[in-house]
């Protein structure tokens, strides 16, 4: 199971567990802060990222071809 | 508010540390950037923390201002008649020195309503000012000084109004990169 920073465009979020640096954040800090009920973390479900993986692969050809 | 009295515990004897001042940085954001700061819990162990997170409005974080070390500290300081007593919250804290950012920030900002989060160095995070209660500037002084030895610096007081003393902030700060 795998967590995102959500809801803000900061940079970074300081948090009672360390800094979490948005674009490549500490997952075990975001679990601890969704665990809290923290507004700027979401779970990701596997199969959802998986299915954004394809969907985006799937796009790709079709953009090389309108060039 | 009244809460229930509780007992409170010698901590004379307490094995840990107890270093005093703040670490020597502040979050600052302009009130009007800040969307929601949460009510403490009405029953969670302590009746001052705030466990949940502030939130922004769109596109907005709060922003770190570095100031001398040493320089910063937080107080309340209860004022009003017995039985009627309120609080102005208080950080005080010096810029090292007068950079140009420093004086703009400052300058233009005398009047600004703001947010303020602090860290103490015995780990306490504390927001000093509400969205109905604001933080202003209640004192910058750049100062040149005299003497090539003197200090040349801004030394800054922030005040906040309220009811009851400050509150401590256990959630997220977001902040810009």
């Amino acid at each position: 199971m795998a967590f995102k920073v959500t809801n803000t465009e900061a940079g970074i979020l300081l948090t009672k567990y360390g800094k979490v640096d948005v674009n490549n954040p500490d997952q075990k800090i975001l679990e601890k802060l969704y665990d809290d009920g923290s507004i700027y973390v979401e779970k990701v479900e596997a199969d959802s990222k998986e299915t954004k993986k394809i969907e985006a692969q799937k796009e790709e050809p079709k953009e090389e071809k309108k060039k | 508010m009244c809460v229930t009295l509780k007992k409170l515990a010698a901590t004379s004897n307490n094995c840990g540390g107890n270093l005093a001042g703040l670490v020597a940085k502040l979050w600052v954001a302009k009130a009007e950037d800040v969307a929601t700061i949460p009510a403490p819990a009405a029953s969670p162990a302590n009746q001052i923390v705030i466990a949940s997170d502030i939130t922004m409005q769109a596109g907005k974080v709060f922003q770190e201002w570095n100031f001398q070390k040493d320089t910063g500290k937080v107080y309340a300081s209860s004022v009003g008649p017995e039985g009627s007593l309120s609080f102005e919250n208080m950080v005080d804290f010096t810029f090292p020195r007068p950079t140009l950012d420093v004086l703009e920030q400052l300058f233009l900002n005398a009047n600004t309503e703001l947010i303020v989060i602090v860290k103490k160095r015995d780990g306490q995070v504390v927001i000093i000012g509400d969205l109905d209660n604001p933080a202003y500037f209640s004192e910058i002084k750049p100062d040149s000084g005299l003497k090539g030895s003197d200090p040349n610096n801004v030394p800054c007081k922030l005040k906040a109004l309220a009811a009851n003393g400050y509150k401590v902030y256990t959630g997220v700060i977001p902040v810009a990169a």
